[in-house]
């Protein structure tokens, strides 16, 4: 009881009243264990949500790159054919091209802004 | 004055709190890099969305050119992507992908939608679906 008493009790001294500083440093430091506490539990939460995100996208990521390799090998051999002199390629490029679509020289299919 | 139970409490106190934030700026960063990344692949899916009907349409075409014109090179360039068709109704002429990523689209026959499920998933691997 003496202990706590002299966190708030005041001790008179011969300049006057002297209070303890250990109540108001124990009170900030509490504070700031608190909040650095709450930010690291809701900085976790936050991390297992992104892990859960992530994780759901991962199929869609998987199958968007697949299609867009697709789409470029297939674009890219379509290119090829049209410039072996196929004419079914070359109607196909050219049809492609008319819509905005060009395939690039390195075989990625490129598309031009506001085509679909 | 601090006595030494205080002092010891308020070292304690000091240290637990600089270990929390150490953990926090980890935090922080090792979050912001997941969702710099999280963003990266949504804007990537994104454009890849728009780009779902162009490659649809292109195979499409691609295989009634080849059925139409009998044309071996653009059918070895789709079978070369492991995609099959087949010429359900000789009238229609209409062209069925296989091993799509997108999945069995409207149009495919029952054959080859039991190919895809075959497959074991809905996004076919190109090198999987070759034969």
């Amino acid at each position: 009881m003496n202990r706590l008493q002299a966190l708030f009790m005041p001790v008179a001294t011969e300049g006057g009243a002297r209070y303890s500083t250990a109540l108001p440093l124990l009170l900030a430091m509490f504070t700031l264990v608190l909040w650095f506490g709450f930010q690291a539990w809701q900085l976790v939460a936050e991390r297992n949500n992104l892990k859960v995100l992530a994780a759901n996208q991962a199929t869609m990521y998987a199958n968007a790159q697949k299609m867009r390799a697709q789409l470029d090998a297939i674009a890219s051999g379509t290119a090829e054919l049209a410039r072996e002199g196929n004419v079914n390629a070359a109607q196909v490029v050219q049809a492609l091209a008319s819509k905005g679509i060009t395939i690039k020289s390195n075989g990625a299919a490129g598309e031009s802004p506001g085509v679909n | 004055m601090l006595g030494k139970q205080q002092f010891r409490l308020l070292c304690g106190l000091g240290c637990a709190a600089l270990l929390l934030a150490g953990i926090d700026i980890g935090l922080v960063v090792t979050n912001r890099a997941t969702q710099n990344e999280y963003n990266t692949r949504a804007q990537y899916i994104q454009q890849s969305l728009q780009l779902e009907p162009v490659y649809q349409n292109l195979i499409r075409t691609l295989a009634e050119l080849s059925v139409r014109q009998n044309d071996a090179q653009l059918r070895g360039l789709l079978s070369a992507q492991g995609i099959r068709f087949s010429v359900a109704n000789p009238e229609a002429k209409s062209a069925e992908q296989s091993d799509a990523p997108a999945g069995a689209k409207p149009g495919v026959s029952p054959e080859a939608q039991a190919e895809t499920q075959s497959n074991g998933r809905s996004g076919g691997n190109a090198a999987g679906g070759r034969k």
